[in-house]
């Protein structure tokens, strides 16, 4: 057996020398198995992950969404319309970095949460105290009620009326950590599907700019 | 990618004529690495300040991840840690090191500590073998014990006496290309699957063994028409498809231990990073003037990390020139990849990596620069000892 194992690869590491053929079928077909066990760890890995819905959200989905948006500076620029700083000064592809889990594909507006939870993370910005976040609502009723928490703590519960635009005053802890979590609870998340159409995205508020102070 | 065949270059005593048998000259060469090896030790050892306790003093930042991992095994979710708010695991460390660690300290009872630099410092001894072997057969002109001091004295090169995959990954790389030059595409396709296992960029190696398959395919079929070319891309099936297979299996391992096959790339938004443009990063480096930060204790230096991605794309430009195709492209797309992270620990992957050093051997051997190269090893080697030293105070750039 392992003669044979010796002869094949002493023929496969020089197959122009005295035989040519012989052998050659054994190994590329052993390859032939190898590349289909390649190909279903991939597409198996691709398509169906066993994975809890938060590492989803958070490692999958964000981390695809980035990765689908070929020009970063163009997709942060349409999903977050900065007031006084460019999301460029950011570091390249900080919109992927600012919506950590429990959004939507950005819009040219900006962008939908995704279920009951959306949070926002935001790089160190030395000298700002606080960070506005501009924000609409969809609700079957007549406005959407977010409670929001930064960096675990809760700061408080608001109602954002669905129509216009409504501004939400996030402070930034002093002595602020590596990054600020801005964590957004979405009470009555809805499909708008349920008020006619096709959409099924179950949608609560929308994130239109965000403004550092 | 072969520029030069025939007899090995260090077997002949190029100052005497003689021939040297393979295995003696072999054997020279085994004794000066590790005679290099341990005075390198020893260097180490006085900047320290104790030989005794340098295995645990140089285990540091990721040394613990690699530890943890082979004591431990891989995580079953993210962790999130004290530094960090985000969750981090330790699937971003491939198998083939820490499996290593683990493997060697089941056989000597020794401390992890010991086992990971024992391991470590022993890839690194098998990367210079290699490498002066490999030197031998692609570089115009090398010379043996020249090469072997040049990489044990290269800056970047410490670390490969650290608890981390470089030294791994490199002396893997380096056999995988060593094998490719001599013509043994088998054994080459399987240090190439080991590689893939060591770290994500070991897979570009895949692609110049299709290369080298697809070139000689096509040589046969101008020579001797389109059966013969189609019986060589026939016999390239296996170690084509063997050459990333420690990848593959790494990926089937972790879909089966904790569903996700990709976690070693979707983990890395715990650490915040995020895929970018890789020239979109290499500008904003050499715009962001922050020389200053080369050697800062809380960051790093952007620009600095950008020069050394112009430095690494300028070599891999002259290997292309050189038609030498397969180092030009492992070099090059590593630096690419390494750099859509972002800079963070950039300068190691760029300036540690295996082509890189041999390249910049053959440069300073090259014959404009041969009465330079003492007085460039001897800084070299310094550089090496004061990143040492750096290191020991947990220099946040050398990261």
């Amino acid at each position: 057996m392992a003669r044979s194992f010796r002869a094949i690869w002493r023929d496969v590491e020089s197959p122009q020398e005295e035989h040519p053929i012989r052998h050659t079928n054994v190994l590329p077909v052993l390859g032939l198995a190898i590349l289909l066990f390649e190909a279903a760890v991939t597409l198996t890995g691709a398509l169906r992950p066993r994975v809890d819905e938060y590492y989803y959200d958070y490692y999958i989905s964000q981390t695809r969404l980035c990765w689908l948006t070929p020009d970063m500076a163009k997709r942060a620029e349409t999903a977050l319309r900065v007031d006084d700083l460019k999301v460029s000064a950011l570091p390249p592809g900080s919109a992927c970095f600012l919506l950590k889990r429990g959004w939507n594909p950005p819009e040219r507006w900006g962008t939908w949460s995704n279920g009951r939870i959306a949070e926002i993370e935001l790089p160190p910005w030395p000298g700002k105290t606080s960070v506005d976040l501009a924000l609409k609502a969809f609700s079957p009723h007549n406005r959407q009620v977010v409670t929001a928490y930064v960096n675990g703590a809760r700061l408080g519960q608001y109602f954002v009326p669905v129509g216009p635009v409504t501004k939400l005053s996030i402070p930034l802890p002093a002595g602020t950590p590596a990054t600020t979590t801005i964590l957004l609870k979405i009470k009555h998340p809805a499909r708008p599907a349920v008020l006619g159409g096709n959409d099924q995205r179950e949608i609560g508020i929308g994130l239109i700019a965000l403004t550092w102070h | 990618m072969l520029r030069r065949s025939g007899q090995i270059a260090g077997t002949a005593d190029s100052t005497s004529g003689r021939a040297i048998p393979l295995r003696s000259a072999d054997q020279q060469l085994i004794l000066l690495i590790l005679g290099l090896l341990a005075a390198r030790l020893l260097l180490y050892a006085l900047v320290v300040g104790a030989f005794t306790t340098l295995p645990g003093d140089l285990c540091v930042w990721d040394c613990a991840w690699f530890l943890r991992t082979s004591q431990a095994g891989y995580d079953l979710t993210p962790t999130i840690a004290a530094v960090s708010i985000h969750g981090q695991a330790n699937w971003v460390n491939f198998p083939v090191f820490p499996g290593l660690i683990h493997v060697f300290s089941k056989i000597v009872p020794v401390s992890s500590y010991l086992a990971g630099f024992i391991v470590a410092n022993s890839a690194l001894a098998v990367f210079v073998y290699f490498a002066v072997k490999y030197l031998d057969r692609v570089a115009v002109s090398s010379n043996r014990a020249a090469a072997a001091v040049f990489l044990m004295a290269f800056p970047y090169g410490f670390y490969f006496s650290l608890t981390y995959g470089e030294s791994t990954y490199a002396a893997l790389a380096m056999a995988a290309f060593y094998f490719l030059a001599r013509g043994n595409i088998l054994s080459s396709a399987l240090f190439a699957a080991f590689l893939s296992a060591t770290r994500v960029t070991g897979v570009l190696f895949t692609p110049i063994i299709v290369g080298h398959y697809l070139c000689r395919a096509y040589q046969a079929y101008r020579a001797q028409g389109r059966a013969a070319g189609a019986a060589i891309l026939w016999s390239g099936v296996f170690p084509v498809a063997l050459a990333p297979l420690g990848l593959f299996l790494f990926m089937f391992y972790l879909y089966c231990h904790m569903g996700d096959a990709f976690a070693f790339l979707h983990v890395q938004r715990g650490w915040g990073r995020t895929e970018q443009d890789p020239l979109i990063v290499l500008a904003n480096g050499l715009l962001a003037n922050d020389l200053g930060n080369t050697f800062a204790s809380h960051t790093h230096s952007e620009t600095y990390a950008a020069l050394c991605a112009l430095a690494g794309m300028g070599l891999s430009a002259r290997l292309l020139a050189l038609q030498r195709y397969g180092e030009a492209w492992f070099l090059l797309a590593s630096i690419l990849i390494a750099m859509s992270e972002g800079f963070l620990s950039f300068p190691r992957y760029c300036l540690a990596n295996p082509i890189f050093m041999t390249w910049l051997f053959e440069l300073f051997w090259s014959r404009r620069l041969r009465k330079s190269f003492v007085p460039i090893v001897f800084i070299c080697l310094c550089l090496q000892l004061y990143l040492v030293h750096l290191w020991m105070r947990h220099l946040g750039s050398l990261i």
